[in-house]
């Protein structure tokens, strides 16, 4: 029974990628739509072989570059003001608000501002997706550090503990499911920043070779850097949940 | 003899957003050093409130604490090193669910840094007294009320405290169980020597294991007698069957059963 569920779960997702790409190959073909606008699957698929090894490729690796610096950067920032503030009930009330207003701000919209200070460089590249990623990892660790159960800091009472023990012992282990939404969450937001500020700032990137792609209307290679672009954001949110895994073995 | 444990005009108010409860009022009591004293009372009477100032979980309203000659009030807290020769079961089990059954049995260890195997075969031992050293890799989810509430016993206790509060430990436990691990705690508490403060609801248990009883009545919550459980013969469950037994049985019972009728007219 449930290794059939297990496939199940494999074998639809499956299925259904290949009934959207068969409607859209026959579609595409049938309404005779123009390369330039709508390419067929088929005709992506061979823009990705023909430009993946010398070009999108080394996009990719710029990309990965900025988007796991970022993130080494943004999760430890986020989290030690998640931790910090915590601590504080009233200080928790405050930045709340704080930090929602900073995740749905997109900062890629502060480039033109940047610019003006630091010229098109990688390192704006970084801070917009710093930027981005860190309030979202922040709030959510900020929401499960806040509100330890109550009967396991008593068990910390009774044992004489301060405050630092109590939150590595109790606060953070409870909270790690919420710890790890914003993870996931962190490393969507900072691919997405990542594109755009390719876009803004130039430098390479997928952001960026889509863009130029789309401006010299190679429409099938512009889909076909879309798709690895996907595929990054996909493999990241995996990885991130395969390490949540490891850690919440005990839920 | 100096008691180790002094309570002096104690008083707990509880301040919600809607009243304000007087929990305990002018609580006056006395733990000689290795006595097993037991608390009964109705429920909300403050037993729990008691203990749980005296382990400085909560603070006291007004009155004082004194633990070894050191006195300590809702000003002044307790020590690090005076909370750690002190031992607390709770209630409830309060176990750590991201922590297996070892692990939870280990923690006052690895937070108190008492990391030698001499402690460690100590928890283990424990466990197995309890019947669960099959279970010590499980997690919390996948065991019993019952053993859940063993291991919050066996926790409370595994530092070797000088002092422990039990706060009807073996309440969720079925009567055989109960009476297996009174059995232990008399063996434990004749071993080491242990103060011991016990609190239920269940008079039976309270006359075989203590030496003095405190009944408390409630609104407020205050001590209402002072009763010391004396016996000729050894602490068995043979004492079952002593008439003075049921005589000690029926006098809590009634003082407790008295004080509920009191409350109700
Ligand atoms: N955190 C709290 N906030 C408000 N009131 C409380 C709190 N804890 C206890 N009380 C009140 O204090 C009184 C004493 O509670 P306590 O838990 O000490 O009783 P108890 O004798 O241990 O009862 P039981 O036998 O049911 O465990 C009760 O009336 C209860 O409502
Ligand atoms: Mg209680």
């Amino acid at each position: 029974m449930k290794a059939t569920n297990k496939m199940t779960a494999v074998i639809a997702p499956v299925i259904a990628v290949i009934l959207i790409v068969l409607v859209w190959e026959i579609a595409v073909k049938a309404a005779q739509i123009p390369e330039k606008l709508l390419p067929a699957p088929t005709v992506i698929f061979h823009a990705l072989v023909k430009n993946f090894p010398s070009v999108i490729s080394k996009d990719l690796v710029i990309s990965l570059k900025s988007i796991a610096i970022g993130y080494a950067m943004a999760v430890p920032i986020g989290f030690v003001i998640a931790a910090v503030c915590s601590q504080f009930k009233l200080v928790v009330r405050a930045v709340t608000p704080v930090l929602i207003i900073l995740m749905v701000t997109p900062m890629t919209t502060l480039v033109p501002i940047f610019k003006l200070f630091w010229g098109a460089d990688t390192f704006l590249k970084l801070v917009v997706i710093v930027l981005q990623m860190a309030p979202v990892v922040a709030l959510n660790s900020l929401t499960g550090f806040a509100n330890p159960p109550k009967s396991n800091v008593d068990v910390m009472k009774a044992m004489g503990c301060g405050m630092w023990t109590t939150f590595f012992k109790v606060a953070l282990p409870n909270a790690l499911p919420q710890v790890f939404t914003g993870l996931k969450l962190g490393c969507i937001l900072g691919t997405i920043a990542s594109m755009v500020a390719d876009m803004a700032v130039g430098q390479g990137g997928l952001g960026y070779r889509i863009m130029i792609y789309a401006s010299f209307a190679s429409t099938a290679s512009a889909f076909a850097t879309i798709l690895v672009a996907a595929a990054v954001g996909v493999l990241l949110f995996q990885l991130v949940s395969a390490v949540e895994r490891l850690l919440t073995a005990w839920n | 003899m100096q008691p180790i444990i002094t309570l002096e005009h104690l008083g707990k108010q509880y301040i919600t957003k809607r009243q304000t409860i007087t929990a305990l009022d002018d609580v006056n009591m006395r733990f000689y050093p290795g006595e097993l004293v037991s608390i009964v009372g109705p429920s909300g009477c403050g037993k729990s409130t008691i203990i749980r100032m005296i382990d400085d979980i909560i603070k006291p309203s007004s009155g004082t604490i004194t633990v070894n000659g050191t006195v300590y009030d809702n000003q002044k807290p307790i020590s690090r090193d005076m909370i750690r020769r002190l031992g607390f079961i709770f209630q409830i089990p309060n176990l750590y669910p991201w922590l297996t059954v070892r692990q939870n049995v280990t923690l006052p260890l690895e937070i108190m840094e008492l990391n030698d195997s001499a402690h460690g075969e100590y928890a283990d031992q424990l466990l197995n007294m309890i019947h669960l050293s099959d279970y010590a890799n499980s997690y919390p989810r996948e065991i019993s009320g019952g053993m859940s509430q063993r291991i919050g016993v066996i926790r409370g206790m595994v530092h070797q405290p000088d002092i422990l509060m039990m706060d009807e430990p073996f309440g969720a436990l079925d009567d055989e169980t109960r009476e297996q691990l009174n059995l232990e705690l008399l063996n434990i508490w004749r071993e080491t020597g242990m103060t011991i403060i016990f609190i239920t609801h269940n008079v039976e248990e309270a006359v075989l294991l203590s030496q003095r009883v405190y009944v408390m009545a409630s609104h407020p919550g205050r001590v209402t007698a002072d009763i010391k459980i004396e016996f000729d013969g050894p602490r068995t469950l043979d004492l079952i069957n002593d008439p003075k037994f049921a005589a000690y049985c029926n006098q809590l019972e009634t003082m407790i059963g008295k004080i509920e009728l009191d409350q109700i007219v």
